[in-house]
């Protein structure tokens, strides 16, 4: 029997068994999850550190906590590099257009949003949307960085050549779907007060005349007052003139 | 005796999936006028603007045409509210800086709903008497 045991088992060698896999994919960046059992056996050989050391036991409990690194692993975002492009180009539209609008947005259909983009098109204006991580990728460092904490929830954006504020604030009371939270009017961040304002002020050409046509009235007013003793005196001087030559007649 | 089965079966669908429940059974009937006031550059403004998202979804707004649905967006660091003005009269204010979009809806449900389905229960009772 002891021979048996000798020759048959111990003696035997490993012969490695070939498996062909031709006819389907292997599947490696993604494998199946195992079944349950050697799921658990696999939890179980998982490397345990001695928590009760000296060491594990001065750390506080956050930072023994195997939980956090499984967590952290969900958290990290892989890098996409079609978000690094979307981020790049929303980066270039906020340096080159004049204004930006932040908008809440709430849930809008199909058909209404095709006539809101069309209105807003009308005037030159642009609606978009992006995440809140391609923002955060492009306006990360940039003197625009106040902004990202209104992507908080759904929103979109409006881009505009000109700053044709009071035009987007008629044409956003149209779409009840959307609200005007702040924006970007020639590079300064205005809240929806201060965008009020800036669009009664009207256009930047007609407040230029205005001023000079402010600044003109004062020249002539202070000409007029000079020579207005002068122009009362010849006045009078004809009239005493006209007077003496219809007596004299 | 066998001891009666309490509890749920299958697990919690999670926080979505009751908010979804929430908002299933949200009804504007008894609300006339709704405010939504909130400062967008507030810290704790993310789960008011998130109530705003589900109180203008189709199904909800299709519960009242008539209502009148206001957002006001101030810049003065004030704390969100959400204001309803009910056609009986009475009003109330979220004051929702420190509540989530879940305790707003179950809130809502609980006072505003509750009385849209006790107006409903009256009209049936009269019909029938």
């Amino acid at each position: 029997m002891a021979g048996l045991i000798k020759e048959g088992l111990l003696r035997s060698t490993w012969i490695p068994g070939l498996q062909f896999v031709r006819g389907r994919k292997v599947n490696v960046q993604r494998p199946r999850p195992p079944h349950y059992e050697r799921a658990l056996a696999l939890a179980v050989l998982q490397p345990q550190y001695d928590w009760d050391s000296k060491v594990a036991n001065s750390l506080p409990k956050s930072e023994t906590c195997m939980k956090i690194p499984e967590i952290e692993k969900y958290k990290t975002r892989p890098d996409n590099p079609l978000e690094r492009i979307f981020a790049k180009e929303l980066k270039e539209l906020f340096e080159t257009k004049k204004l930006i609008a932040f908008l809440h947005a709430n849930p809008i259909c199909g058909e209404d949003l095709f006539s809101a983009r069309v209105k807003l098109k009308k005037e030159g204006m642009k609606l978009e949307v992006y995440s809140k991580n391609i923002v955060k990728m492009a306006l990360n460092g940039t003197p625009y960085e106040t902004v990202i904490q209104l992507f908080v929830a759904h929103s979109a954006l409006i881009f505009c050549d000109e700053p044709k504020v009071g035009k987007l604030i008629k044409i956003v009371k149209k779409i009840p779907q959307y609200a005007i939270m702040a924006g970007i009017v020639e590079g300064r961040l205005l809240s929806m007060t201060q965008m009020q304002a800036y669009a009664e002020l009207g256009d930047l050409d007609s407040a230029r005349a205005q001023l000079v046509a402010t600044l003109n009235s004062a020249g002539s007013g202070l000409v007029s007052r000079l020579t207005q003793a002068q122009n009362n005196l010849i006045t009078n001087l004809n009239q005493i003139i006209e007077q003496k030559t219809k007596v004299d007649s | 005796m066998s001891i009666p089965f309490s509890g749920v079966l299958g697990l919690s669908g999670g926080l979505t999936a009751a908010i979804a429940k929430q908002v299933k059974s949200v009804n504007l009937k008894p609300v006339k006028r709704v405010v939504f006031k909130f400062d967008p550059f507030h810290d704790s403004v993310e789960q008011t603007r998130y109530f705003m998202y589900y109180m203008n979804t189709e199904k909800v707004a299709k519960t009242n045409l008539q209502c009148i649905v206001k957002t006001q967006i101030v810049c003065d660091r004030s704390d969100p509210s959400v204001s309803f003005s009910l056609a009986s009269g009475e009003e109330f204010v979220f004051k929702s800086a420190n509540l989530s979009v879940l305790e707003m809806l179950t809130l809502y449900n609980k006072h505003i709903t509750q009385e849209a389905i006790s107006i409903n229960l009256r009209r049936n009772y009269l019909l029938l008497h």
